[in-house]
């Protein structure tokens, strides 16, 4: 300040410390819109159609000229060399390859029209130009006719299926009945089965052979070609000439898989299905336990609670415990709920499938209640909140009508607190949703085979392992890094992951403004 | 009053009752979940302050004329070996108490034979007269089953048709003409060490290549220490202590005062323990210096007077090790610090000490007793935990953090130094950035800012708040990283140019803002600003690399790199962004709270005073407001500490004990999510886990506390001052 006197005037110098501070408010500014716009633009351009070239360049690993069809993004090299980072097709590489082609190294470079992204079902897709359909009894069908033949495959695929649902597998049961009950080899009730099993499972290898005559014939760029079985084609689009329509609704349906879908791939194609379940699962089992609990303690405290020290130092410490590290809270969960409580009633209820642990291990249940705890002081703060602007002229009108302090409680003061106690369970639903570090020790893991629901009694496993989105994330950020296009996956998942959260709060907000508005006027 | 109405009363105050008893078991359940967090991770972490305790577990009486050759964990039904006279061997089980023979080899009696114990196995070493030695491990020999009624009907059989281990020839004039012998074993090397009267001959083979063999060859006074692994030979002189590499000559010699009466070698011989006629042990370790691998002493401990070491044994997998002496006394010494931790006193003739599991066995001459150990995890101290240590191949006493195989007779390195220090580094790097920004914020948006814009900042830069870490870190880890290695030096630049672009703004802005439109004028100041970081960033970005470079003649990065470890991505700089990023938001909300929340009726006081809008908020808002910021930034310190997923992702996870910017780091609560999921229960890694979340949970609840007591005050000061 001293220094600044000698060339600055007062006002000039007010306009100095004026300007640094809304400097310093921008930072933070352009640090928010920065985060934002990174994950919309990469999570967005994951969905968004890349255009199909067909590219001419030479190849220095081997040493000679490639033409291939290619989608590509340019990137500026930290020395100032741009480089053309590029995914391809061709006969050597069908299913992608990428490739680091220097500028220099580009020979020709055309758009390729005809040529389209095949979307396989396990997650792979191919560069290549459609060019004819072909069938058991019919050599060359024409590609416009690609709806009603993939159709057949299904189908056909929808047949096999149901023998094997209805057939196969009721074999199968019953052989391992007989196995079970030690039946002879050749005892007549085995030989029949025998006879069913192989009967299905020709018409299963007729059906199979069927489908596997539909296909699909591609031509890569050098004029090589390619059959594609019909039924391993999950969907293909024209890229180069699609329209902003089309390009919309291939977003859409993109958009539609990675919802739906489960990680294909190494977590680099497909979807998030199972960590968006497994999240929500989470959360709501998180929400059914520390809802009643928060909101319970709260109402105590505000209402029923002695105004003493000690009231006064569970308050404090309630609001403290907000500020704990969430690791800390993991740490909690593993060896308390997982290792102690969960150990506990392996030994009571699960003793004969020792020493294999059912309830001992890190699971979905175990999780929400770790979780719980998390969160507990963000709902009993906003309850307290709430049921402090309950004004008190209500309260004692209740009273005076002669209402019990339950009947107060339960009719007036509830519902009019109910907005504030909204706004804690939702800000405690974001804070879950948002949360990665204590679910890594109860129970998230970056790949669970099952789903914690299911078909089988009892229908929802609380014991079970569960996929999270932030777990993805966390994964994804240390084993996509070399993969542009797998990156991009991961951002889409950052990109959910930040909508969720922020539905969540924006509900929040709305919800606190709205009962201000409504009891503070 | 009717009944009915009664009745209805009845159940009217019943059901009251029950409300009021369910709202307070639930405000109870709240009070009880904090008492078992609380007392669940101090529990977990208590065994860490409990002594290493031993209780007397069985006594054995052994067989008249019998010796104990090894006892292995008798207890847990492994055989225990005895020599009875010159030609049996007897092998005993523990059933019922006691020890029944399980069988007994006769074997030539002209053979000589001994039992060492090499990483938790005994093998018999036995060399016939012509000086043909055999190593057989104690375990591959046939028992016929445990079922001792078998034992009965088996009777004697010999050594002779078991398989060897390893077998090679000794001389076999020396040997005959033998006046001591002594063998010893390593992982790789067995020595079997001749002494004839005139010269001492060790003979080194290689466990796993039988065919590699080595002679050294000594004076008859020297004492003989070979120190397998190490592939050196200590030679005790009654002056000078020498060690004689296998291949390479003499590594080196010290000269000592008091002669050493005692010596041993601890497993893996990376360690020894040497003591001279006073009682004063001396723990010599392998130290790296330039390369070679040296013995070098360490700590020394001072026995009582007249007493003096009689055996050491030590625990697999942890740096437990237990001392007995000729006073009977059994001490429990942390094996890397020194430190003796407690002392049991035994009863008489007690010579051997072996330790197996959690059971400490010892041998009199009539007797077989075993302790069980408890608190083994007791033997970490204090000082192992936080001072710097010797470990065995480091070069200089250093904090290490690295954890071990659970067995293997490593030393287990759980010094919190380094990662109390990473989470140090990285939160108050991180303070340091989000302090300026945030609070720099805050008086803007708190003070200087209009109603109307304020109510679109304050809730912009607190969604920054609602952005999980994880998402923070994500980016810091793809994004920012690889950035940071392009343009560190840019933003070095920016930071730098700043200021003066600042100046030359606050030079113009009065008469710039003139010009424009009136609505547009207030707030022109946040326009200038945002688009001029754009400007600058872009300069920055674009030219500042190469400018700087040509000033001060660098190699940019790679000059930089080369002093580094880790890559420049992963350093400490790039967690100081992203964690200063993601605290930003709640000290900018908490500060701006405490700023706005100045009484207008102060700062309406000050200006009727003459006072201008920056000496008010210099003297007036800043003095008022300074508990609520303090608070804010003690509570952003608390949530930088506990941050994990950024950390995680960003930092390498190096637990390195450096200050040094351009290290990487390991916080606490980083490798809290890295090593529990995989940390034995009620191991001491485990509780010293639990004591680092104890120490996170206790820290940060202490920061939150004394920040809401700062608040509170701020709330009374700004009403009754």
């Amino acid at each position: 300040m001293i220094s600044l006197d000698r060339f600055l005037s007062a006002s000039q110098r007010q306009s100095f410390v004026i300007s640094f501070t809304a400097f310093l408010a921008s930072l933070l500014l352009i640090a928010l819109l920065s985060i934002l716009l990174l994950i919309l633009v990469r999570g967005g351009a994951y969905f968004w159609p890349t255009p199909v070239y067909e590219l001419t360049f030479y190849d220095q690993a081997q040493g000679a000229r490639k033409t291939v069809f290619a989608q590509q993004r340019q990137r500026t090299e930290s020395s100032g060399e741009r480089v053309w980072q590029v995914d391809y097709s061709d006969e050597n590489a069908p299913f992608g390859a990428k490739t680091l082609v220097e500028e220099s190294d580009v020979i020709a470079q055309s758009l390729a029209v005809d040529s389209a992204q095949i979307n396989l079902t396990d997650g792979r897709f191919i560069l290549a130009v459609p060019e004819f359909l072909s069938s058991a009894d019919a050599t060359s069908i024409p590609v416009s006719q690609y709806e009603s033949t993939q159709a057949e495959v299904q189908e056909i695929t929808v047949k096999i299926e149901e023998i094997r649902e209805t057939w196969l597998s009721v074999i199968h049961e019953k052989l391992a009945e007989l196995d079970i009950r030690k039946v002879d080899a050749d005892a007549p009730a085995r030989l029949r089965l025998n006879e069913a099993f192989e009967k299905w499972q020709t018409e299963i290898i007729r059906l199979e052979t069927l489908r596997s005559a539909f296909q699909m014939n591609v031509a890569f760029a050098s004029g090589a070609r390619l059959q594609l079985p019909l039924s391993e084609i999950d969907s293909f689009y024209y890229v180069s000439r699609q329209s902003l329509w089309d390009k919309w609704s291939m977003a859409l349906s993109s958009i539609g898989t990675f919802l739906t879908d489960s990680p294909k791939q190494a977590n680099t194609s497909g979807g998030v299905f199972p960590a968006l379940f497994g999240t929500v699962l989470m959360v709501f089992l998180m929400t059914i336990i520390v809802t009643p609990f928060g909101v319970l303690a709260a109402v105590y405290l505000s209402e029923y609670a002695p105004t003493n020290g000690l009231t006064a130092a569970i308050r404090v410490s309630v609001s403290n415990m907000a500020g704990v590290p969430s690791i800390v809270y993991g740490v909690f969960g593993l060896g308390f709920f997982v290792y102690t409580l969960g150990g506990s009633l392996d030994d009571l209820f699960f003793a004969d499938r020792l020493p294999s642990p059912t309830m001992g291990t890190p699971g979905v249940f175990w999780a929400a209640l770790t979780m719980a705890i998390l969160t507990l002081p963000v709902v009993i703060v906003a309850t307290e909140e709430g049921l402090r602007r309950v004004p008190e002229g209500l309260k004692a009108g209740s009273y005076a009508l002669g209402a019990t302090k339950a009947e107060t409680v339960l009719y007036t003061i509830l519902p009019i607190a109910s907005p504030g106690i909204m706004t804690g369970v939702i800000l405690a639903i974001a804070r879950a949703a948002g949360e990665v570090a204590p679910l890594m020790l109860v129970g998230a893991v970056k790949f669970a085979p099952n789903l914690p629901i299911d078909g089988e009694f009892p229908y929802l496993h609380l014991d079970r392992q569960f996929m999270h989105l932030g777990v993805l994330i966390y994964d994804g950020a240390f084993h996509s890094q070399t993969d542009a296009k797998g990156s991009s996956m991961m951002f889409a998942a950052c990109l959910l992951l930040l909508v969720v959260v922020f539905v969540l709060n924006i509900l929040a907000v709305i919800l606190r403004t709205r009962l201000r508005k409504r009891y503070l006027l | 009053m009717n009944s009915q109405s009664e009745k209805k009363n009845q159940q009217r105050n019943r059901r009251d009752k029950a409300v009021r008893y369910t709202v307070t078991g639930f405000g109870a359940l709240v009070l009880v979940t904090l008492v078992v967090l609380i007392t669940h991770l101090i529990s977990q972490a208590l065994p860490l302050a409990l002594v290493p305790a031993i209780e007397p577990e069985a006594q054995m009486a052994l067989p008249p004329g019998h010796k104990v050759l090894a006892t292995d964990d008798a207890l847990e039904s492994q055989p225990v070996i005895m020599q009875n006279g010159e030609c049996q061997l007897g092998f005993y089980q523990v059933a019922g108490g006691e020890l029944k023979e399980v069988t007994q080899y006769t074997r030539p009696c002209s053979h000589a034979m001994s039992v060492m114990e090499s990483a938790g196995q005994n093998i018999i070493t036995d060399i016939s007269w012509r000086g043909q030695a055999r190593l057989i491990p104690s375990r591959s020999i046939p028992l016929p089953g445990v079922n001792f009624e078998a034992v009965q009907t088996v009777g004697s059989r010999t050594l002779e048709n078991d398989q060897a281990m390893v077998s090679f020839s000794l001389p076999m004039n020396m040997w005959q003409a033998k006046t001591k012998w002594q063998s010893w074993l390593s992982e790789n090397w067995a020595v079997v060490g001749i002494s004839d009267g005139d010269k001492k001959l060790l003979r080194w083979v290689n466990r796993h290549q039988p065919t590699e063999r080595i002679d050294q060859v000594f004076d008859a006074e020297d004492e003989l220490v070979p120190l397998g692994d190490a592939m050196q030979t200590l030679v005790i002189r009654s002056d000078r202590l020498v060690f004689q590499s296998l291949r390479n000559g003499e590594t080196g010699s010290q000269i000592i005062s008091s002669p050493v009466t005692w010596w041993y070698a601890l497993p893996k011989q990376r360690s020894l323990m040497l003591a001279d006629a006073n009682g004063l042990l001396t723990r010599w370790t392998l130290r790296n210096q330039q390369g070679q691998l040296i013995y070098m002493p360490t700590y020394q401990i001072q026995l009582n007077d007249g007493e003096r070491p009689v055996d050491i044994a030590v625990h697999a997998s942890t740096n437990a090790m237990v001392l007995l002496t000729s006073n009977h006394r059994l001490l429990f010494i942390n094996r890397v610090s020194g430190d003796v931790v407690s002392d049991y006193s035994l009863p008489d003739g007690v010579s051997d000490i072996s330790w197996y599991g959690d059971r400490i066995y010892a041998t009199s001459d009539k007797q077989l007793l075993v302790w069980q150990v408890n608190h083994i995890s007791g033997i970490t101290t204090w000082n192992s935990l936080f001072s710097p240590q010797v470990y065995e191949g480091y070069p200089d006493a250093s904090t290490v953090w690295q954890t071990t195989s659970a067995s293997d007779f490593q030393e287990a390195k759980y010094s919190l130094v380094p990662l109390l220090i990473g989470s140090v580094k990285a939160s108050v790097l991180a303070l340091l950035i989000a302090l300026p920004m945030s609070i720099g914020a805050a008086i803007y948006t708190g003070y200087f800012a209009r109603n109307r814009l304020r109510h679109f900042l304050k809730p912009a830069i607190e969604m920054l708040e609602a952005i999980p870490s994880v998402l923070i870190g994500f980016i810091a880890a793809i994004w920012l990283a690889p950035l940071a290695e392009q343009f560190l030096f840019s933003f070095a630049f920016f930071l730098v140019t700043v200021p003066v672009i600042l100046f030359v703004v606050a030079l113009f802005q009065r008469r710039l803002s003139r010009r424009l439109p009136r609505v547009w004028r207030h707030g022109s100041e946040l326009l200038f600003t945002f688009v001029g970081i754009l400007v600058l960033g872009y300069i920055s970005m674009t030219w500042a690399p190469s400018l700087l470079y040509a000033l001060f003649d660098t190699q940019g990065l790679a000059g930089l790199a080369s002093e580094s470890e880790s890559p420049i991505g992963k350093t400490t700089i790039v967690v100081a962004i992203a964690l200063g990023i993601a605290i930003s938001p709640s000290i900018y909300s908490l500060a701006e709270d405490a700023i706005s929340g100045v009484p207008d009726s102060l700062k309406h006081a000050s200006f009727a005073l003459g006072a201008t809008r920056l000496q008010t908020l210099a003297h007036v808002v800043l003095h008022v407001a300074m508990p609520g910021i303090l608070a804010s930034v003690m509570l952003g310190f608390g949530r930088a500490f506990g941050e994990t997923m950024i950390v995680l992702m960003v930092t390498g996870n190096t637990p390195v004990s450096s200050w040094s910017l351009l290290e990487g780091l390991r916080a606490l609560t980083a490798n809290l999510a890295i090593e529990l999921p995989e940390a034995d229960v009620s191991s001491a890694h485990y509780q010293i886990l639990f004591l680092t979340a104890c120490i996170l949970f206790g820290f940060t609840f202490v920061v939150n506390t004394l920040a809401e007591l700062l608040r509170q005050r701020l709330r009374r000061n700004a009403y009754h001052d």
